[in-house]
């Protein structure tokens, strides 16, 4: 799913993102076409089962990062969105990257139920 | 009860399962019979998915009464209360319209699914014993901040339960939901009770 020219930047995203606490889940961020698209390449061998769900785009403007998440509902939503886009940032920060677009979906809230509040 | 009549048959629905991630709603009831295993990692992977399942559990929490119940009731009863609950759960698991956050930076852009707002909105059933949640729909453009938005809910209801108090708890439960977790400005939350099921008077008959 990544685009960036950066080894291994999608996947520290991704694992920033999910360290970041009230998130439970990161989806394969874009389209449900490009998801099957996604799915069939994983399939026929050309993509990797692991790739970063996260999607990251570089170039001379600077970086973009899209992600789709699953969060717990103990989490205040907007809250939860910042906190997970100050963690991209410091990603980015720390390889000196930017200017930085970030566009999240919630595309799940775990029930209140069965969330750890 | 026959063995037909111990799940809803999903597959008489039609439902089109491109927004489950290829996945139908049979398939995804019977990994939920199975536990959950092996781990499906495009099920578990998917929203949509994990939607239904979440719809599709608490249906079979509560399944085995009503849906004697529903097999016991009348005959001229119209659409059965179930095919209208999995019709519910095949809108809630489609992603819908993406709905922005209140958010004054530029460079960044938070948004929350419309099938994840529905999900939400079904979850409030978890706390309001004797309500089930059929359909919900979002009338207004939600994919503008601040823009009025009718919330539109249909239920079933256990006889029994006292229906006004069930409805407005499940009111304060889904306008709480939606106020921790959207930005949606919400204007009304409006319950229709389609079915009433008694289930005791049911069982009775089926003795």
């Amino acid at each position: 799913m990544s685009t960036t020219a950066l080894p291994g930047l999608a996947e520290r995203i991704e694992a920033a993102v999910l360290a970041t606490a009230g998130v439970r889940n990161v989806y394969r961020a874009g389209s449900l076409v490009s998801n099957i698209v996604g799915e069939g390449a994983v399939a026929i061998g050309i993509s990797r089962s692991d790739e970063a769900l996260v999607a990251v785009r570089t170039d001379d403007d600077g970086v973009e990062v899209e992600a789709s998440l699953g969060v717990e509902y103990s989490a205040n939503a907007l809250e939860l969105l910042r906190d997970v886009r100050a963690a991209i940032d410091k990603v980015l920060a720390d390889d000196g990257l930017g200017p930085v677009e970030i566009a999240l979906t919630i595309a799940y809230v775990h029930p209140r139920e069965a969330s750890s509040d | 009860m026959t063995e037909e009549q111990k799940a809803p048959d999903v597959r008489q629905l039609g439902l089109e399962p491109s927004d489950r991630d290829g996945h139908t709603l049979e398939e995804l009831s019977d990994y939920l019979e199975a536990g959950r295993l092996p781990v499906d990692p495009s099920i578990e992977g998917s929203p949509g998915c994990q939607l239904a399942l979440d719809a599709l559990e608490r249906l079979q929490g509560l399944g085995g009464q009503l849906i004697e119940a529903d097999a016991a009731a009348r005959p001229e009863v119209d659409d059965s209360w179930v095919d209208r609950i999995l019709s519910g759960i095949a809108l809630d698991a489609r992603a819908g319209r993406r709905i922005p956050f209140d958010e004054s930076d530029p460079s960044v852009d938070f948004g929350i699914t419309e099938g994840a707002v529905r999900g939400l909105i079904r979850s409030a059933e978890n706390a309001v014993p004797g309500i089930m949640v059929g359909r919900s729909t979002l009338d207004g453009d939600v994919t503008v901040v601040g823009e009025p938005i009718r919330i539109a809910i249909e239920v079933n209801a256990i006889y029994g339960e006292s229906i006004p108090t069930a409805v407005a708890r499940l009111r304060a439960e889904i306008a709480e939901r939606l106020h921790r977790q959207t930005d949606l400005t919400v204007t009304s939350i409006d319950v229709t009770v389609r079915d009433i099921q008694r289930i005791s008077s049911a069982a009775e008959e089926t003795s």
